[in-house]
């Protein structure tokens, strides 16, 4: 009786050798293989990578305009003071700080912070809703009301009837926020109404107090002199003795665009003066706006030429250097908080793949399984010669299947590689033509690591799971197959 | 060609006769079910092959013969009675001992010769040793030795495309044998190639069974290989028609005469 062992498993080198020679021999149909699975896999990385793109850019532009921001954000703090609108828009755009939900919590009463920034941003979204609809509309649905009288006058139940009758007969209006919402924000608002006008008539009064100090100048022009002069400390220490804190580095941030704001505000002056606004259109035929001028001639000789001739005899102040500069940086931070801006309604939530995108994709990827597994089906059964002739050589099923799951890995990984090189084509290229040199100083190369491994480990699962049903066919083929002559 | 039967008297190869049985078949049926009609291919074949044989197998297409073939080369598992290969009952075998079987005891030579197209010469023959676990410089080693013994050591690294029919079965041959088999199994081994290199096929075989001891098993129609075995199988209607040794036929090979 002969004694039967286990059969030994082909050695990984000489499996990868026969894999290679095998994709060699049948050149033309691995490659089709291949560029399906580099399709699918450029698409995903493409769309992963213009995300991670107009992530980076999003942040750097954002950090472009840090200084603004938290300058903005001061401002806010402010004008918190001036009425209920402004005080919704500074609980509704506070920073998400422990110091700023204890200022929250203070001024709401022991209310949590969260809710009330809730509560605050949906009456904000309401009211933004509200006063950006048509006149006419504005008439039909609440006699012409101003945003917040809207909400003032629609606490009272029988208002919100009318008012949600109009609305259903006026499709093109819809409410920003569920009807649900909206009446819960109603049921309260009343309670939150007379809070807010007892903030603002507190903070008012500190304001009072405050602002003595810069009589009878606005608090941020207070601001902005005292930081001109170097002494914007002494209005912090005021604001936080009023409950609103900064940190050091906001601090300075906001002296610095302090300044900026100040020389905006002389170099804006010069664009209001009578002789520029009235002779700019005829000249340049553009439509006159004190921004426009500003940026329209910065680094531009002729342009600036034109304003000081204009000028005439009150030229002798203008600083066409200074005026040049001013234009350049306002150019630069407006549109850097335009991208940050428009970057973040394109990216900011879902990394860059929504359902449409997303849907496609997974129908990439099937249409991707499907055609490989027909490739493979294909070299299966063109190959019954040759895969039983291995089995009448002694092969397990097991060695013939991870042949073929082994073939289908190598085009996957081959596949996976093109894919990411395409999707650095059709993604970074184009990313470096919209977002340009903001890009080069923030490029995400983690980022685009992180697609690139996870677009390797896409086309092998691809081409893994396609292979498992040739594998099948080709493990379970009958040595018998070896003997048919065709 | 002609071939008739001569009278049973002569000597037959006493070497064939007095060796061990190799294989040994009882009553194997085999049933191919086509939904409900089932065709028996084999209907109970009993025979016994003796190490050192040569062994023809001849028959009509549709006799059987292919499947007699398959049977006792562990190709296909009969649907009753017993093959005993080398004493181990193939039937009761699973798939993984039969590949062990087919590795260590069978080697295996097509029509078509089925290399591997992707794999020259060296590693056609090198692959069924590394199924048997053999190592990859013994094997190398190995698989030149054999090369050479079919005369074709200069050509190892040429892939099957590069060679000519005469020379890829000369490689199939030599990969038989990687192994050690007790048994080459031959499916029609000449019937690709032309007169003269399927001569140099016969006499390579014929050498690796007498010189060699190798037990060879052969389905063919070619009657110069008929010429040089030791027994004919007449295979007919699923069942042995009749078993002649050699001495009991007389091959007669000649070109075509005039009258």
């Amino acid at each position: 009786m002969l004694e039967i062992r286990e059969q030994t498993r082909l050695p990984l080198g000489k499996l990868l050798r026969i894999c290679r020679l095998s994709i060699a021999h049948r050149l033309l149909r691995s490659f089709v293989t291949v560029a399906i699975i580099a399709l699918a896999i450029a698409f995903l990385a493409s769309t992963l990578t213009a995300a991670r793109l107009g992530l980076a850019a999003r942040d750097e532009a954002v950090r472009e305009t840090r200084d603004f921001s938290a300058y903005s954000r001061f401002l806010t703090a402010l004008q918190a003071w001036s009425g209920p609108a402004a005080a919704l828009d500074w609980m509704a755009s506070a920073p998400d700080d422990a110091a700023t939900a204890a200022n929250l919590q203070e001024w709401g009463g022991g209310e949590s912070a969260g809710a009330f920034r809730l509560q605050a941003a949906e009456a904000r979204q309401v009211m933004n809703w509200f006063e950006t609809l048509p006149p006419g509309s504005r008439v039909l649905l609440a006699e012409n009301r101003s945003g917040i009288e809207l909400l003032d006058w629609l606490a009272e139940p029988k208002n919100r009837k009318r008012f949600a009758t109009r609305l259903a007969g006026m499709p093109s209006a819809k409410l920003p926020i569920p009807t649900e919402r909206l009446n819960a924000l109603l049921d309260g608002w009343l309670g939150f109404r007379a809070w807010l006008g007892e903030m603002t008539a507190g903070r008012n009064r500190r304001l009072e107090a405050l602002a003595q100090n810069f009589a009878p100048r606005k608090p941020e022009q207070a601001l902005i002199e005292a930081a001109a002069s170097g002494e914007s400390e002494r209005i912090f220490a005021d604001v936080e003795a009023n409950g609103l804190a900064f940190s050091p580095d906001e601090r300075r941030a906001i002296a610095r665009e302090a300044v900026f704001e100040a020389q905006l505000a002389v170099a804006l002056a010069w664009t209001r003066e009578p002789a520029i606004r009235a002779g700019w259109n005829a000249e340049f035929q553009e439509d006159f706006s004190p921004a426009r001028v500003l940026e329209s001639s910065a680094g531009s000789p002729q342009r600036l030429r034109w304003i000081k001739e204009r000028l005439g005899e009150k030229s002798a102040g203008f600083n066409e250097k200074e005026f040049s500069d001013v234009g350049e940086q306002f150019q630069r931070r407006r549109e850097a908080f335009e991208a940050g801006k428009s970057l973040s309604t394109r990216y900011g939530t879902q990394a860059g793949i929504d359902t449409r995108t997303g849907w496609l994709i997974g129908v990439s990827f099937l249409v991707c399984v499907v055609g490989i597994a027909n490739a493979m089906l294909m070299s299966v059964l063109e190959r019954f010669k040759e895969i039983a002739t291995m089995k009448c050589l002694g092969a397990r099923n097991e060695t013939i299947g991870f042949l073929f799951i082994f073939e289908s890995l190598a085009m996957g990984l081959l596949g996976g590689a093109l894919g990411i090189a395409g999707a650095v084509l059709f993604a970074v290229l184009p990313g470096l033509w919209i977002h340009g040199d903001r890009l080069l100083r923030a490029f995400p190369f983690g980022g685009l690591a992180e697609v690139a491994d996870l677009g390797l480990a896409a086309g092998l699962i691809l081409s893994g799971v396609a292979a498992i049903y040739p594998a099948m066919v080709a493990s379970r083929m009958a040595p018998l197959e070896a003997m048919r002559v065709d | 060609m002609t071939m008739e039967t001569k009278s049973p008297s002569s000597t037959s190869r006493s070497v064939a006769r007095r060796s061990p049985v190799l294989i040994r078949t009882r009553d194997v049926v085999k049933e191919y079910r086509k939904g409900e009609v089932a065709t028996r291919a084999l209907q109970g074949v009993t025979c016994e092959i003796r190490r050192g044989e040569f062994v023809a197998v001849m028959g009509p297409s549709g006799s059987g013969k292919s499947t007699f073939f398959n049977v006792i080369g562990a190709l296909i598992t009969p649907s009753s009675g017993r093959v005993l290969v080398d004493e181990v009952d193939v039937a009761q075998l699973n798939r993984d001992e039969l590949a062990y079987i087919r590795c260590k005891k069978i080697g295996y030579i097509f029509q078509s010769y089925n290399l591997v197209p992707a794999l020259t010469a060296l590693e056609n023959v090198m692959v069924s040793m590394r199924f048997a676990g053999v190592l990859e410089d013994d094997a190398r080693v190995k698989g030149m030795s054999l090369l050479e013994r079919v005369g074709l050591k200069d050509r190892w690294d040429h892939t099957p495309k590069q060679l000519s029919g005469g020379q890829q079965q000369r490689v199939a041959i030599a990969r038989s044998l990687a192994n050690d088999p007790r048994i080459l199994l031959c499916d029609e081994p000449t019937a690709n190639l032309d007169h003269k290199t399927g001569q140099d096929i016969i006499d390579l075989l014929v050498a690796l069974n007498k010189d060699g001891g190798v037990t060879i098993i052969c389905a063919t129609h070619d009657y110069r290989m008929i010429d040089q075995c030791d027994r004919i199988f007449w295979i007919r209607d699923g069942l042995i028609d009749k078993i002649q040794n050699r001495s009991e036929i007389t091959v007669r090979l000649a070109g075509i005469e005039e009258k």
